[in-house]
């Protein structure tokens, strides 16, 4: 099968929603936090693959702007699930239920 | 257009300037907090300054036309340092309460206010992201700042996983919409919307997401799950950031993302009317749902949140009134100034009257205030009477003004279901003035504790609310002649 560009465009709304599934139905934050960084680069493939489509280097700029501000927003977020560990012995999002009405 | 004009990009150099300056002061002097908070507030000063010195420039790109400097975007970096300062002089005797008086906070807050006012002056849907992650990183990190409090990590680890899963949302459709129209430059965009008759599929589902994203940011209902938890478990001082600071940033976003498009133009008519009908239905539901659920709030952290939601219902109606004619945009910023001076004086004194560390203030706090701190209560009434929007302060003059921006774009039916929730949000406003004034002392309730300075800037900032809510003229007057450019 030869490579066409719509390809790739399927591909990132796949691992958009494999992605999504993971932050919604998984219980551990770690993994949560996969699957967050899952719909980044997946929004970083849509990013290149019309950055070829429109045959400008936009979007593969902006690529690289994403993946600075994943690793900043990851260095952040593992910061709050290692200060919540350490007050809840707990990284399972079920047993987090202090806050409710 | 040049890539840098030093000059008129200086309010936003002096305070990266700033930060960095705080950020040094707050690791070398690790057992005193005082030069990191100096440093801070005299930064957001000469910020508000030189923001102020440009007051009225002409509208001006820069960075190719990632930012643009105008009035605009002058006229939101004075407001937020402002808030700023407030913030800054007025939560330190709190924080030292709570036993998490860091400097991290000082240049956190400055960190926090650069994305918001970033977002008002980005002109690029990635810069604006940029913007948006500069802000939203702080956030977090200031939610959670009370580290071995496990409410307050649980709502920092919330807000931080819907925060991240929403920027997600933001960054895709931000692609989405670069494929559709081949850039990421708004005023490339709303060209490409009056030049194609024919919005794109593509395009639908790419500005869909980023509405989405940013309707989450200013929760409205049904994006509003995160908000009364984070509110809630988050210290009070930081409660009030989110409630003035970030809520002006994100309501400056939507406004942005909203007017991405050209309404009128050929071909956009049936698309103006499904965002239209959106914005009605998260108006309507946010304002009923906000009404509702806050009567019941027996703790005043939640019961401002869920006001909070019902304030962005009030806000949202002004976005729909700005689609039929963008001069009613004025409507949201008068709104927006009022809400946000008077959500940080009541959270900068929900902070002084907290009866011990580590709790928040319940409603039978406030029992009997009259009789002990007679100024306190007249304080706290003026701010709850603001909210309830209640004539000659400034809470009613934003009503006032979003109502009659309705009344002009024909939104009637919205504009007499909006003043229905006035009346069940004055009950919900007014029942802690009844218990402050009818009833009883209590020894256990409320105090009024901190610094001098403190005490004089929740005094301040009702003197402002009430000077704003009688004398609104000039003040309109300026507003209105705000023009958002495309």
């Amino acid at each position: 099968m030869i490579f066409q560009l719509w390809m790739p465009l399927v591909l990132a709304v796949m691992i958009f929603l494999i992605g999504l599934m993971g932050v919604i139905f998984r219980r551990n934050l770690l993994i949560m936090m996969m699957g967050i960084e899952l719909m980044l680069n997946a929004s970083n493939l849509l990013f290149v693959t019309f950055s070829k489509i429109h045959q400008r280097v936009d979007g593969e700029v902006m690529s690289i702007f994403v993946m600075a501000i994943a690793a900043a927003e990851a260095a952040a977020g593992l910061g709050l699930v290692i200060a919540l560990f350490r007050t809840l012995k707990t990284v399972n999002s079920d047993s987090i239920q202090l806050l409710r009405d | 257009m040049s890539l840098m004009n030093g000059d008129l990009f200086a309010p936003y150099w002096i305070l990266s300037g700033g930060i960095l300056v705080t950020l040094i002061l707050s690791m070398i002097r690790v057992e005193t907090k005082r030069p990191a908070q100096i440093s801070a507030i005299t930064t957001l000063l000469f910020t508000f300054f030189a923001a102020e010195g440009q007051w009225g420039v002409s509208t001006t790109s820069l960075f190719h036309g990632a930012i643009e400097i105008s009035s605009f975007g002058m006229m939101i970096l004075i407001l937020l340092c402002g808030l700023g300062i407030l913030f800054c002089v007025g939560s330190s005797r709190y924080l030292t309460k709570e036993g998490i008086h860091y400097s991290d906070y000082y240049h956190l807050v400055l960190i926090l206010i650069l994305g918001s006012s970033l977002m008002a002056a980005a002109k690029d849907l990635m810069a604006f992201f940029i913007a948006l992650e500069v802000l939203s990183i702080p956030a977090y990190t200031l939610v959670g700042f009370r580290r071995n409090d496990s409410r307050s990590n649980e709502a920092a680890l919330k807000y931080f996983v819907m925060g991240s899963v929403l920027g997600a949302f933001y960054l895709f459709g931000c692609a989405m919409v670069f494929g559709a129209t081949g850039s990421t430059d708004m005023s490339a965009v709303y060209r490409w919307s009056q030049q194609n008759s024919r919005p794109e599929l593509l395009f639908l589902i790419g500005h869909s997401l980023l509405l989405i994203a940013l309707f989450f940011k200013v929760a409205a209902v049904p994006f509003h799950f995160w908000k009364p938890d984070v509110y809630e478990g988050a210290p009070t001082a930081v409660t009030g950031i989110m409630a003035s600071i970030v809520t002006v940033a994100a309501f400056v976003g939507v406004v942005r993302i909203v007017h991405l498009v050209d309404y009128q133009a050929a071909g956009w008519e049936s698309y103006a009317m499904w965002i239209k009908s959106s914005l009605r239905g998260l108006a309507v539901l946010s304002l009923g749902y906000g009404a509702l659920v806050a009567l019941t709030q027996t703790n005043l952290k939640r019961l401002f949140a869920y006001s909070a939601i019902g304030h962005t219902g009030y806000l949202t109606l002004g976005v729909l009134s700005s689609l039929t004619q963008s001069q009613n945009l004025y409507a949201i910023w008068v709104y927006l100034i009022g809400y946000s001076l008077m959500s940080a004086g009541i959270f900068i004194l929900m902070g002084q009257s907290a009866p011990q560390a580590d709790a928040g203030v319940e409603l039978i706090d406030l029992t009997g205030l009259m009789k002990r701190n007679p100024l306190q209560t007249v304080v706290w009434g003026v701010f709850l009477c603001s909210m309830a929007g209640l004539p000659f302060t400034a809470g009613f003059i934003g009503k006032y003004a979003v109502f009659t921006a309705g009344i002009d774009a024909g939104e009637t039916v919205f504009v007499v279901i909006a003043a229905l929730c006035v009346v069940v949000n004055a009950y919900t406003y007014l029942r802690p003035i009844a218990l402050m004034v009818m009833r009883d002392a209590d020894p256990q309730a409320a105090q009024w504790s901190g610094s001098v300075a403190s005490k004089t800037i929740s005094v301040l900032i009702a003197l402002a609310v009430i000077a704003l809510g009688v004398l609104p003229q000039q003040f309109i007057v300026q507003l209105k002649e705000i023009s958002l450019s495309h």
